[in-house]
C-alpha cells in the first residue's frame, strides 16, 4: 500500500508549451487513479516520469514516501502496460510472464518452483493458461493485453501504470477487460495510476480523477466531485457521454438568462456566464411549456437504451436525451426547459465554476 | 442520387469466400450502415458496390441500371476513404475542387460549387490553408468535402471515424447525419462500431463471416435482434446471453446458474425441449435487489447472483453480476448502492426477454410472427 | 500438381539450369586436363573427356602452401573484420536509432549521413589515401592492417543497415525490460539484440562478402603475406595461359565460406516474422 505523489512536476519537450505543466496529486495507497484527457494531453508523458523513463526538468514524485529523483527505472518496482502492450515478440508467454522474476534486481530471491507458481497463478487469474506455450505474434488483442496485464502483475509492484491499456479492443472486451481490471485491483490492493482518452473509464473505475488538458490538471477530485461538482468548464466537457450542454448566458443579481429564459439559477454581480446542462437534465417537449425556449429539431439518434435529441434554439444546439422510441424529427419544434435545480454555471471569461446543479 | 440493389453478390479471393452471397436493397436517398467485425466482408461489399472490387458471381444495380461490370469512374459513385487521401502540398480550395476541375467545370462554376460545399461543413475558414496542421475532425470534413461536391448519385463512406479522437466522434456522427439529412443523397457507410451505426443510419446491415445477419432499423435491431450474434454485437454493453434449456413437456426455462424464466404461452410454443437454447436481456431492462429485500412477484425471469463489481458512469451505474461462471451486466439509473460479493436478485419482465434457437436464430411470439406475416 | 503447375514447373527447370551452368562449367574444369580445356568445348565428365584429380593435387599437395596461407587469409580477415563492423556499427546503429545527438550544427540524421558519405566515393580514391597512411603506419601487408581497413570499409553499411533494424524495435519493448527490473546492458542483451537478429545476420552476411570478394585493397595494400585469396586467383594467370583448372578449384573451393556463412545465418533472418507480433 504505496502512496504516490506528484507535487510541482513540469517537463518540456522544446514545444512552445509544456508536456506536463506545475502538475500536482496524491495517490493514496491502494487506490485506483485515473488521469484522464485527449490525446497530446501529457499522459503518457506523466506515467513516463513517474516510471522513471523520462526526467522530469523539475518538481518531485515520491512513493511511499521516499523521493523517485536519481533511481533508475529497473530499481523502482513499478510495473507498466503499455498502450501496444510492449510484450516481448521473440519469448513464449510464459517467458515473457517469467522475465520480470528473473531479472537481475530479483536474482536470489524466487527459487525455480516459485517462479512457475506465480506463473501459473496470475495465468490463472486472467484466464489464459491455455496461451502459455504461444508466441505473442500467436495472439489476438485481447489475449496480447492479458498477457501485458499478467507480466505487470507477476512481480506485485509497488505501484502499477496503466497507459491507455483497452484503448485498442473492441465494445465488448473493453466493457469485460475494464470490470476484470478494477476486480483484480481491488483484490490486489495495488496502488494502480491508469491513463485514458474515454472519460466512462475514468467515472467506473477511479477512487481518484486527474483530468488533464494541455498538461496541466484542471481538476483532482473522486469520480462524484468531478461529474457532480466540475471546476471548470474543461472539465465539464471531459466528464459525461453525451457531452454536457455549454450554453452562452448572462448572470444579474436577479438569475440567470439563458436560451431567452430567466432562471432562477444564480445571482451574482452582473456579467456574461456559460450555463452547463447535461443532456439528461434538459426537459423536451413537443408542446409548448411554461418557460420553455421554442427550438426546431436538428435530429435524433439512437444509443439503444436511450436517443439523443439536438434541438436547435435560435442557433444554439442542444442536446437533450430522451427515453428511446420517442420519435422525434428533423425539423419539427420542439421546446427544450432548462430546470433551475440543475444547472451549471461558469464564470465565462475564465470558465471557472460559480455554481454547482443540486443533487437530487 | 439512385438506390442501390444487389442479388446474391458473392466475393472470392482465392479459396476463401469472404461475401457469401448477399442480397439487399438501398432505397434513393436512404442512410444505411454496413456494421460488423473486421473480416466480415463488409469492406469487400462496399468496395464492390463502388466498382473497385470485381464482383465474383450475382449483380449489382444503380436505380434499376445494372452497373456490375460498369468500371467505378463510371458509376458516378463517391468514396471518402479511411486516410482521406488528402493532397498535403494544395490548398483545402484545390483540393475540394479538383474532381470538378477533372470534369472541365469553368473556374466560375468550380468557386460557387465548392463555396456551397465548405459553407454546409463549416470549413470555409480554412479553405486557404493546406490540410498538413489541421486536426482529425477537420481533415475528415474536408474528405467529405470533396466526395460531396460531385453530387454523386451514390456516397460511400469506408470506417469514417476510424481516425478521429474519441472525444470528437459523437459531433463527426451528429455531423455526417446532418449533412446527409440536407444533401439527400444515398449514402453507405461502412463501420465496426455499433455506436457510429446506431447513431447514423436509416437502417442497419449487420454482417458477419461474409453473410447479413440482419437489415433493419437502428431501433429494430436494438430492440428485436435477429440472432445472437446481432445480440451481443449491439449494445454498450451488449445484450446478456445465457444458455437456457427446456425440460421435456415443461413450460419453464432452466437458465446456466439456476435462475429461471417462464416465457408467455405464445412463445414457449416455438421453444424446443431438451435442446440448448439462448436467453438474452438488454443490461438497462432489468432490476437488481438485494436478496434480502426480494419482492418480485414469481413468473417473470429470475435469477440469484452476487454482485461482481460496481462501475459508476456518472447519471447511471454499470453493475456487473455473477451467476455460476457466468457475468451479466446490469445498466441502473443514478448511483444505486451495491457493494462488490452482495448476493442480488436479478428480474426482468417477460416482454424485455429475448429467446434464441440452437442455432441462435430469435424465436418471436407467436401473435408477433403473425403480425410480421401479415 | 495441375496443368498449370507444370508450366510454372518447366519454366523454372530451364531457369535453373541457365543459372547453375556456369557452376556446372567451373566444376568440371576443375577435374580437366590442359588438353581437353583448350581443345574446344568438352560438357560431359567420362563421356566427353577423362576427370583427372590434378588440379586438387598442386592445390593440396606440395604447392598448395601459398593456397592455405591465402585462404586463411581470406576467412580471418573476413570474418573478424565483419564481427567488428556489425558490433560497432551496431553500437553507433543503436545510439543513432534511441537517442538524439547535437554536435554543432548536426544531428542524428546529418551523422548517419557523414557515416554512409565514406561510401559515396570509387574505392579507388580512397585507396591510394589509405596506402599513403599504411606507409607511414607501417601497416602496409599485415593482417591487422587489412582487418581495419575491411572494418572501415564495411562499417558504414551495418551503421546505416541496423540503424533501420533498431527503429523497428518499440521503444516501449525497452522500456518494458526496464520496469522488469533489467538494467541498460541486460536490455542489449535479453531484448534489444534477440530481436535485432536477423538485422545483425543480415549486415553480417553483406559485410562478408564485401570483404571475402575485395580484390583493390587487397592489390594495393598487400604485397605477400598478407595477400587474399583474389589475388590468389590472379596469380595462377601469370605464365603464358590461364591456369584454368586450378583457377576453378579455387573457385569452387572459395564458394564454400560464404556458403556456409549464408547457410548458417538464415536462420536468423527468418526470424524476422517474429517482428510481426512486436506492434
Amino acid at each position: 500500500m504505496e502512496t504516490l505523489t506528484v507535487t510541482g512536476v513540469t517537463k518540456t519537450f522544446g514545444g512552445p508549451r509544456p508536456a506536463v505543466d506545475e502538475l500536482s496529486f496524491t495517490l493514496g495507497g491502494g487506490e485506483f487513479g485515473v488521469v484522464v484527457g485527449p490525446s497530446g494531453a501529457g499522459k503518457t508523458t506523466l506515467l513516463n516520469m513517474i516510471a522513471g523513463l523520462v526526467p522530469p526538468d523539475t518538481g518531485e514524485i515520491t512513493l511511499d514516501g521516499a523521493s523517485l529523483a536519481g533511481t533508475a527505472p529497473e530499481r523502482r518496482d513499478i510495473a507498466m502496460v503499455f498502450e501496444n502492450y510492449a510484450l516481448y515478440p521473440h519469448l513464449s508467454v510464459r517467458r515473457n510472464l517469467e522475465f520480470p522474476l528473473r531479472a537481475p534486481v530479483r536474482r536470489g530471491t524466487l527459487s525455480r518452483s516459485q517462479i512457475t507458481d506465480r506463473v501459473t497463478q496470475v495465468a490463472e487469474t486472467l484466464r489464459i493458461p491455455h496461451l502459455l506455450d504461444r508466441l505473442p505474434s500467436q495472439l489476438s488483442g485481447g489475449q496480447r493485453q492479458r498477457v501485458s496485464l499478467g507480466r505487470a502483475l507477476v512481480r506485485r509492484p509497488r505501484l502499477l501504470l496503466l497507459d491507455e491499456p483497452i484503448t485498442h479492443l473492441d465494445a465488448k472486451l473493453r466493457h469485460e477487460m475494464r470490470t476484470e481490471l478494477k476486480r483484480i485491483q481491488r483484490e490486489l490492493g495495488v496502488t494502480t495510476l491508469y491513463a485514458t482518452p474515454d472519460q466512462s473509464d475514468a467515472l467506473a473505475l477511479a477512487d481518484l480523477v486527474v483530468v488533464l488538458d494541455a498538461g496541466r490538471a484542471w481538476q483532482v477530485g473522486t469520480a462524484a466531485d468531478v461529474y457532480e461538482r466540475p471546476a471548470n468548464v474543461t472539465v465539464a466537457r471531459t466528464l459525461g457521454d453525451p457531452r454536457i450542454n455549454l450554453l452562452p448566458g448572462r448572470r444579474d443579481a436577479a438569475g440567470v438568462t439563458v436560451l431567452g429564459q430567466r432562471v432562477d439559477a444564480d445571482h451574482g454581480p452582473a456579467g456574461p456566464v456559460t450555463v452547463g446542462v447535461r443532456p439528461g437534465d434538459v426537459e423536451l417537449s413537443t408542446e409548448p411549456l411554461a418557460g420553455a425556449a421554442a427550438g426546431r429539431v436538428l435530429l435524433a439518434q439512437t444509443l439503444g437504451y436511450q436517443d439523443v435529441v439536438y434541438v436547435d434554439v435560435e442557433g444554439a444546439t442542444v442536446r437533450a436525451t430522451v427515453p428511446a422510441g420517442i420519435v422525434a424529427r428533423p425539423g419539427d419544434p420542439a421546446w427544450v426547459r432548462l430546470p433551475a435545480a440543475r444547472l451549471h454555471v461558469f464564470e465565462a471569461a475564465s470558465g471557472q465554476a460559480l455554481r454547482h446543479r443540486e443533487v437530487v | 442520387m439512385a438506390g442501390v440493389n444487389l442479388r446474391d453478390v458473392t466475393k472470392k479471393y482465392g479459396r476463401t469466400e469472404a461475401v457469401k452471397g448477399v442480397s439487399f436493397d438501398i432505397a434513393d436517398g436512404e442512410l444505411l450502415v454496413i456494421l460488423g467485425p473486421s473480416g466480415c466482408g463488409k469492406t469487400s461489399t462496399l468496395r464492390m458496390i463502388a466498382g473497385l472490387e470485381t464482383v465474383s458471381s450475382g449483380s449489382i444495380s444503380f436505380d434499376g441500371r445494372p452497373v456490375t461490370t460498369v468500371p467505378p469512374a463510371r458509376r458516378n459513385v463517391a468514396m471518402a476513404f479511411e486516410n482521406y487521401g488528402l493532397y498535403e502540398h494544395w490548398t483545402v480550395f484545390d483540393n475540394i475542387a479538383y474532381p470538378l476541375r477533372l470534369r472541365g467545370l469553368d473556374d466560375g462554376g468550380v468557386r460557387r460549387k465548392v463555396t456551397a460545399v465548405a459553407e454546409q461543413l463549416q470549413i470555409t475558414d480554412v479553405l486557404r490553408t493546406r490540410p498538413a496542421g489541421l486536426s482529425g475532425g477537420m481533415r475528415q470534413r474536408i474528405g467529405l468535402a470533396r466526395a460531396l461536391v460531385r453530387d454523386p448519385s451514390v456516397f460511400l463512406l469506408d470506417e469514417p471515424m476510424s481516425h478521429v479522437d474519441a472525444d470528437l466522434r459523437n459531433d463527426l456522427r451528429a455531423e455526417i447525419k446532418r449533412i446527409h439529412l440536407e444533401v439527400g443523397s444515398t449514402m453507405i457507410i461502412v463501420t465496426h462500431d455499433q455506436l457510429d451505426a446506431l447513431t447514423m443510419a436509416d437502417r442497419i446491415l449487420v454482417m458477419d463471416d461474409g453473410r447479413i445477419e440482419q437489415l433493419d432499423t437502428p431501433a429494430a435491431v436494438y430492440d428485436t435482434p435477429a440472432t445472437t450474434f446481432v445480440a451481443g454485437f449491439i449494445g454498450e454493453p451488449p445484450m446478456n446471453l445465457l444458455s437456457a434449456r427446456r425440460a421435456d413437456g415443461g413450460d419453464v426455462l432452466t437458465l446456466d446458474g439456476g435462475g429461471r424464466f417462464a416465457p408467455p404461452p405464445s412463445l414457449l410454443d416455438a421453444v424446443p425441449t431438451g435442446a440448448d437454447v439462448t436467453v438474452g436481456f438488454r443490461p438497462h431492462r432489468v432490476r437488481l435487489e438485494p436478496t434480502a429485500a426480494r419482492t418480485t412477484p414469481a413468473g417473470d425471469l429470475g435469477l440469484d447472483a452476487t454482485v461482481y463489481m460496481v462501475e459508476p458512469l456518472g447519471d447511471r451505474t454499470l453493475v456487473t453480476v455473477r451467476c455460476g461462471d457466468t457475468r451479466m451486466k446490469v445498466d441502473l439509473p443514478g448511483t444505486p448502492e451495491f457493494t462488490v460479493d452482495q448476493p442480488v436478485r436479478l428480474t426482468a419482465d417477460r416482454a424485455d426477454v429475448h429467446v434464441f434457437d440452437p442455432t441462435g436464430r430469435r424465436i418471436d411470439r407467436a401473435d408477433t410472427r403473425r403480425a410480421a406475416a401479415a | 500438381m495441375r496443368a498449370a503447375g507444370w508450366g510454372r514447373r518447366t519454366v523454372l527447370f530451364v531457369w535453373v539450369l541457365f543459372a547453375l551452368f556456369p557452376v556446372y562449367w567451373t566444376f568440371i574444369t576443375a577435374f580437366k586436363q590442359q588438353v581437353d580445356i583448350y581443345d574446344g568445348p568438352r560438357f560431359i565428365p567420362f563421356v566427353d573427356f577423362q576427370p583427372t584429380t590434378q588440379a586438387w593435387r598442386t592445390l593440396f599437395g606440395d604447392g598448395g602452401g601459398d593456397f592455405f596461407d591465402k585462404f586463411a587469409n581470406s576467412i580471418i580477415f573476413s570474418g573478424v573484420s565483419s564481427l567488428l563492423a556489425v558490433i560497432l556499427g551496431g553500437f553507433a546503429a543503436y545510439g543513432l536509432a534511441r537517442h538524439s545527438y547535437k554536435y554543432g550544427p548536426y544531428r542524428n540524421d546529418d551523422l548517419s549521413f557523414l557515416i554512409v558519405s565514406q561510401r559515396i566515393m570509387p574505392p579507388i580514391v580512397s585507396v591510394l589515401a589509405l596506402y599513403v597512411v599504411f606507409v607511414n603506419l607501417r601497416l602496409l601487408d599485415s593482417s591487422f592492417g587489412m582487418i581495419l581497413a575491411y572494418t572501415a570499409m564495411n562499417l558504414p553499411l551495418t551503421v546505416y543497415l541496423l540503424r533501420t533494424f533498431f527503429e523497428a524495435i518499440p521503444v516501449e519493448v525497452e522500456h518494458a525490460a526496464a520496469l522488469d527490473g533489467y538494467p541498460q546492458w541486460q536490455r542489449l542483451a535479453r531484448v534489444v539484440f534477440p530481436l535485432a537478429a536477423p538485422g545483425l545476420a543480415a549486415a553480417f552476411l553483406l559485410s562478408f562478402f564485401f570483404a571475402w570478394n575485395d580484390f583493390l585493397f587487397s592489390l594495393m595494400l598487400t604485397f605477400n603475406d598478407a595477400q587474399t585469396l583474389p589475388l590468389y586467383i590472379t596469380s595462377l594467370n601469370a605464365q603464358s595461359q590461364p591456369l584454368w583448372w586450378l583457377i576453378s578449384a579455387v573457385g569452387l573451393v572459395a564458394l564454400v565460406p560464404p556458403a556456409i556463412v549464408t547457410v548458417v545465418l538464415d536462420r536468423f533472418m527468418a526470424r524476422q516474422v517474429l517482428i510481426g507480433g512486436m506492434r
